[in-house]
């Protein structure tokens, strides 16, 4: 199963991507953690979601950027937990120094790549776009790539699920879902 | 309890005033009112900016309003949503979007019903519309 989690900033996406996941494993069980903790900010957002993880059986693996060549590690795997989408297009553009479009063909052959390696896969990302700002062309262009991005994983994936203040509002595979009603 | 959320100006105040036939005097401004009156009439509006002038007084915006919620679990609550944006720059307005965030998602656990209103259609995501 391919499912994307969206929601806004503290939505409650994580624990709903993690209870999903866990509900699906039947194996080994990977978290890719995306964040390229540069301050003490980003720091205490990684100690949090090690802290909610903890005791749910994941192996982690920090891979911030360039996915693609580390996914083989992950064969062998039956679940893997990416989180989140955001963080990882954030640093194929900013630290890769990858143009919108160059991102895009990145990310989408990344997602192709571990879909196909494990089978089971929940993607968590962000729901940015309701927002009234006028930004610089930088984050013009990223929110663009994540908007396209979340669009494409969407349309291949078997589930979408956005997170409205922790509840699951599930907007594709209510059919595949269906056992899973415990979700938070 | 229950929570109605959405975008701002979706129509969430008209939505609560119509459905359970609320008068203005029963609707606490939480933009304008004193802490002490937050959770004293049935209906709390503008929860979001509530939050923001507990978290201007260095006040523990998740504890007061938990509280609240605690003491008066028949109120109707209003909310914009605010986390659907880009993450702002500014420390102050990052700390209102994630606390908002969390009170949302606590207070969501708590309410017997939430409603999302949309374009002023009220779409019930959580409970039974008739209980």
């Amino acid at each position: 199963m391919l499912a994307l989690v969206s929601g806004g900033v503290a939505s409650g996406k994580s624990e709903i991507a993690e209870n999903l996941a866990v509900s699906l494993n039947k194996g080994k069980m990977a978290y890719i953690a995306t964040m390229a903790a540069s301050d003490e900010e980003c720091r205490n957002r990684v100690v949090k979601h090690r802290r909610m993880r903890d005791g749910k059986g994941f192996n982690t693996f920090e891979f911030p950027y360039g996915l693609s060549e580390k996914i083989p590690i992950l064969s062998g795997c039956d679940t893997a937990l990416l989180e989140c989408m955001g963080n990882l297009i954030a640093n194929e553009m900013y630290l890769q120094e990858r143009s919108p479009q160059e991102a895009i063909e990145c990310i989408r052959n990344d997602i192709r790549l571990l879909a196909a390696t494990v089978p089971n896969t929940v993607i968590v990302t962000s729901t940015i776009f309701e927002d009234f700002k006028a930004y610089d062309d930088f984050t013009t262009g990223y929110i663009r790539v994540l908007a396209e991005i979340n669009s494409a994983i969407a349309a291949a994936a078997d589930v979408v699920i956005e997170s409205v203040c922790a509840i699951p509002v599930i907007h594709k595979g209510m059919k595949e879902l269906s056992g899973y009603e415990n979700l938070v | 309890m229950i929570l109605v959320i959405g975008g701002g100006s979706q129509g969430k105040l008209e939505f609560v005033r119509r459905r359970w036939d609320i008068a203005s005097a029963n609707i606490t401004d939480g933009g304008t009112c004193s802490f002490e009156e937050a959770f004293q009439r049935p209906v709390l509006d503008h929860l979001h900016l509530l939050i923001r002038r507990l978290q201007e007084a260095s006040l523990d915006a998740r504890k007061f309003i938990a509280d609240g919620i605690e003491q008066h679990p028949g109120m109707i609550l209003i909310c914009d949503e605010l986390s659907s944006a880009v993450v702002p720059v500014l420390k102050d307005d990052r700390e209102m979007q994630e606390t908002t965030g969390r009170v949302l998602c606590a207070a969501a656990q708590k309410a017997a019903k939430v409603y999302r209103v949309f374009c002023s259609v009220p779409v019930l995501i959580k409970g039974e519309e008739h209980d």
